[in-house]
């Protein structure tokens, strides 16, 4: 009796054995990023799978998962963004509270920063070898933000330097004419974009937009447009410049409610956004908006990235299927003609152009 | 006192049965009125889990426990956090949990979580698998779990029992009860704590922020008016404290969790020459703070009179209010307070010694919306019935549904009044063979699951809508009993279950759904024990395994959990001399330090250890 209990074990301990090798798929992650098209995939809240997606234009070709963390699967739980520095990509995981610093061509992994004050970090912006990112903080019993900041650090060794508190719910910065811009969208429910002074580490300016400010760009003009998309279920949206000298300001009203990201051509002098799965179009010194979208992306499911290569205009919209599948990507051309698509990871959420 | 002791069991169980030899005054009189929830529902499949094993396990809690005995998975959010049942391929909702006949499931989630059921803290359960609606009421689709309290044995007079693990695990748990006249009563505590620290295998550090601590105090109270008139009390409370254990990797998490859960349930038991009257009084207060105060609490009452009908039918007739009123910040737009009605008729006849038919039909009312009216029959034939030997045949179909939670219908912004609750259709069939106690089942079932309601992306925000259509199929095999018996006894248990819960309608815009198996089900379950006992000493092992889990409903291997095998062994030694019982037990758990996961990014411990060491004061045995 003895005898066969323990033969069983040893039987499956065998074919356990046997199993994790024959389920192992190798390691996808050894593709060098020279150039190319990287998206970052939040993956499914709690389940820790958020990826990278790398996509070779010229090659037509896709590698997925190509950044792994310490635990080994997927990069973390949440990957919300990542910001390529010269020889660094960093991987900010929303809901692990950790950064993910790895080599930008082989994304091997090469430090995870892990520090209290990183509480639901969003993006980051280097500056003169500076890391800006920008932290929602803790939530109170009503799951409202009440200690947003800007977090800055050594970009190379990741010691936090300092701390710039900011209005609450923080989320995207954009480095412009020797400002930081910051847009203060705090669940839809903010309506400020905040200027910070890298050289003094201070906000010096809260510049009032309409609610929701999301995504930035910089134009031909030198100006920083922001897409205001306001709160769950908006029904308008609206555009915003600033100018990143004198802080002048222009505003654009939309009658539909825009996606979260924000374009421009390679040359500077049009803007791209969307609206549901329409596409739209705007020249940077227009008074109005579109009155059509450029295209509507009828293959997508449910739109939610949206990004333009400045290489040579292709559109990339990222669809998240309802976080029920593997995400896609479509690539358009900058007439709306469909060239190609792709397999994502779980939730693509942004689009990176490595030059 | 034996008479006593007979009826406190009897009451405790809802099994009435006089023995000829305790009862002789009322010998000609007395008729088996009240029958056994296996007759009124002949034709289903129950397990009764056996309540030295679930002594033996002091330190677990209940879903560590079934994962052994059935085939069944459990998803849990880690090791000592929520925990829910996925019985014959269903979601956690769809299994009702009965604590002595009132349902404990969270009416805020839908779901019980099993990690604040303590193993110890019943004294007998019993699993029914497949539809029951009919009987046990909303939710219970997938199955239902019985819960009783505890019943001291008849010889026990107090025990005190210590339980200290790995991770520094240390349970506490005593008990006493005495009968005195008329009176019967029993008390137990009990305290666990767990620094829960084990290594995440994937990581090689420790798991942090997932240390719990759980107490709770059981009393119950049987006061007999007369021979055949009781007056019973059982009051539940337990309170458990955990911090929430973050995914893989998540680093500073802060999230605490604490559940106080009140129950009391008040019964009066009447057996006389028309049938067996009972009513039963309850009062559920369940508060969850998860960084603020949620409070849904529940006034239950119910009058059931079980009697025999003209051409011996036994019947039971009842019917049952529930009135529950939620106190949940985020429900501050509606005013969250209804009643629920159920009317019940249960009937059973059999028609020889071969044949036995049940019917069970139920018409609950619940303010707000109009459920269905569920039937349930089954017939059971035995078709071999010899002293050594029987083989059964037995079958089933009924009709079940979900009253959908206080969270779907009430949440601000999202939840839906007008929802419509969920309704199944089930069936099933099987055949039983016992063979000198070596028992043999099989069953093949099939359940259609209509208005599954799954909560969608609408403009932002996520709403429920009763938008998905699921369809079960399976099988499953059993095969337990003793295989040696002896100086020795060995007996052994297998369980194999197959089961495609399938997505035969999805919403409009997730095409990758249709046709493919429900996330966190999987197609094989299987678990297993071997016990042996010799003289003082015993020793068990069991096991369980689960096949490969998707956890996107597209069903990609990329995003999956391996399949897992779970095999925990145990030895002990019991001492009596005189009036003391000393038990000493010692286990493994997860002894081939499998690294396996319930939930996507939440780490179970490898292989860990416990002991446990208990006393029992006896009463001096005639």
């Amino acid at each position: 009796m003895k005898m066969k209990s323990y033969m069983w074990l040893v039987a499956v301990s065998a074919v356990l054995v046997f199993q994790r090798c024959s389920d192992d798929d190798g390691e996808k992650g050894n593709q060098s990023v020279v150039t190319g098209v990287l998206v970052a995939n939040e993956g499914n809240f709690l389940a820790a799978n958020g990826s990278v997606t790398y996509y070779n234009p010229e090659k037509d070709s896709v590698a997925q998962n190509i950044f792994r963390n310490a635990a080994g699967d997927f990069a973390g739980d949440v990957l919300q963004s990542i910001t390529l520095d010269g020889e660094r990509a960093y991987l900010v995981l929303n809901n692990s509270n950790t950064i993910e610093v790895a080599n930008s061509t082989t994304f091997a992994r090469e430090k995870t920063v892990a520090e209290p004050v990183l509480d639901k970090p969003r993006y980051v912006s280097v500056i003169n070898g500076k890391a800006y990112i920008s932290v929602f903080g803790p939530y109170d019993a009503e799951y409202n933000l009440t200690n947003s900041s800007i977090v800055v650090a050594d970009a190379k060794t990741m010691n936090i330097t300092g701390n710039i508190p900011t209005r609450p719910g923080v989320d995207d910065l954009f480095y412009a004419g020797g400002y930081l811009f910051a847009s203060i969208n705090n669940f839809g429910a903010g309506s400020a974009v905040s200027v910070i002074d890298p050289s003094k580490n201070e906000v010096i300016r809260d510049v009032a937009v309409m609610n929701g400010p999301s995504g930035m760009v910089l134009d031909a003009n030198n100006k920083l447009w922001v897409i205001c998309r306001g709160g769950y279920g908006a029904e308008d949206s609206y555009l915003e410049s600033i100018g990143v000298k004198n802080f002048e300001q222009v505003q654009i009203h939309l009658d539909f409610q825009a996606g979260s990201d924000l374009a421009v051509s390679p040359d500077g002098k049009t803007l791209y956004f969307t609206g549901g799965n329409n596409i739209y179009s705007m020249p940077i010194d227009s008074k109005e908006a579109p009155a059509a979208p450029l295209f509507t992306a009828e293959e997508v499911v449910d739109l939610y990235s949206f990004g333009v290569n400045p290489e040579n205009g292709d559109f990339y919209v990222g669809d998240a299927r309802l976080f029920s599948a593997s995400g896609g990507a479509y690539v358009y051309t900058s007439t709306g003609a469909l060239k190609t698509s792709f397999t994502t990871g779980v939730g693509p959420t942004q689009f990176i152009f490595k030059k | 006192m034996r008479v006593g002791i007979l009826i406190v069991v009897s009451m405790l169980t809802s099994v009435y049965c006089f023995a000829q030899q305790t009862a002789p005054v009322l010998l000609d009189s007395v008729e088996v009125y009240g029958i056994t929830d296996e007759r009124f529902l002949a034709g289903s499949s129950f397990t009764t889990v056996d309540s030295a094993l679930l002594r033996q396990q002091r330190s677990t809690h209940l879903g560590e426990v079934l994962a052994t005995q059935l085939p069944v998975y459990f998803r849990s959010y880690g090791q000592g956090m929520i925990s829910g049942i996925s019985l014959r391929g269903t979601a956690p909702q769809h299994t009702a949990v009965l604590w002595n006949g009132i349902n404990i499931n969270s009416f805020s989630l839908g779901q019980a979580d099993f990690s604040i059921l303590p193993a110890s803290a019943f004294g007998s359960v019993k699993v029914h698998a497949g539809g029951g609606s009919a009987r046990y009421g909303s939710g219970a689709l997938g199955g239902t779990v019985l819960l009783t309290s505890p019943e001291a044995s008849s010889q026990e007079i107090f025990h005190i029992a210590q339980v200290v693990g790995s991770f520094g695990q240390y349970t506490t748990e005593a008990g006493g009860a005495f009968t005195l006249g008329r009176w019967n009563a029993h008390t137990q505590v009990y305290h666990v704590q767990s620094e829960n620290d084990f290594t995440i295998q994937a990581l090689g550090q420790r798991q942090p922020h997932a240390a719990f601590k759980q107490i709770g105090i059981l009393q119950d109270i049987v006061y007999n008016l007369t021979n055949t008139k009781s007056l019973s009390l059982h009051y539940w409370y337990h309170d458990a404290d955990r911090e929430v254990q973050p995914p893989i990797g998540q680093y500073f998490s802060d999230a605490t969790q604490r559940d106080k859960n009140h129950r009391l349930s008040l019964q009066y038991k009447s057996n006389g020459r028309r049938g067996q009257f009972t009513a039963t009084g309850g009062y559920v207060r369940d508060v969850l703070f998860y960084r603020k105060e949620d409070l849904v609490t529940r006034w239950t009452g119910s009058v059931k009179h079980a009697f025999i009908l003209p051409a011996r039918i036994h019947a039971e007739v009842s019917a049952e209010w529930n009135h529950i009123r939620a106190d949940i910040d985020e429900y501050k737009d509606h005013h969250a307070e209804e009643d629920r009605f159920d009317f019940m008729v249960s009937l059973q006849k059999s028609i020889s010694t071969r044949l036995s038919l049940a019917l069970n039909l139920r018409q609950p009312a619940v303010s707000g919306f109009s459920p269905p009216f569920l039937p349930y029959i089954g017939v059971e034939y035995i078709v071999v019935k010899r002293p050594a030997a029987t083989f059964t045949l037995r079958g089933n179909a009924s009709r079940n549904y979900r009253v959908p939670t206080l969270n779907d219908r009430y949440w601000q912004n999202a939840g839906d009044r007008s929802l419509q609750p969920e309704l199944s259709y089930a069936a099933e069939a099987g055949w039983r063979w016992i063979w000198n106690q070596l028992t043999v089942e099989n069953t093949w079932y099939t359940q259609e699951v209509d208005q599954w309601i799954q909560w969608v992306p609408v403009g932002g925000n996520y709403i429920p809508r009763n938008i998905r259509h699921v369809q079960v199929r399976g099988a499953e095999m059993r095969v337990h009993g003793p295989i040696y018996q002896g100086i020795v006894t060995v007996i052994a248990g297998v369980n194999y279950q197959y089961t495609r819960s399938i997505s035969t309608e999805v919403p409009p815009n997730d095409p990758w759904s249709l046709d493919r198996q429900l996330i966190y089900t999987p197609v094989q379950t299987a678990s297993g024990y071997l016990r042996g006992n010799w003289r003082g000493y015993n020793a068990t092992v069991q096991a369980q395994y689960s096949g490969r889990r998707y956890y996107l409903f597209a069903n990609e291997a990329d995003y999956s959990l391996d399949p897992y095998t779970r095999i925990d062994l145990s030895a002990g030694r019991t001492l009596t001399l005189r009036r003391h019982t000393v038990t000493l037990q010692g286990s493994v758990q997860n002894l081939l330090d499998e690294e396996y996961r319930q939930y996507a990014a939440y780490a179970m411990p490898g292989r860990y250890y416990t002991l446990q060491l208990n006393y029992q004061l006896n009463s001096i045995s005639k």
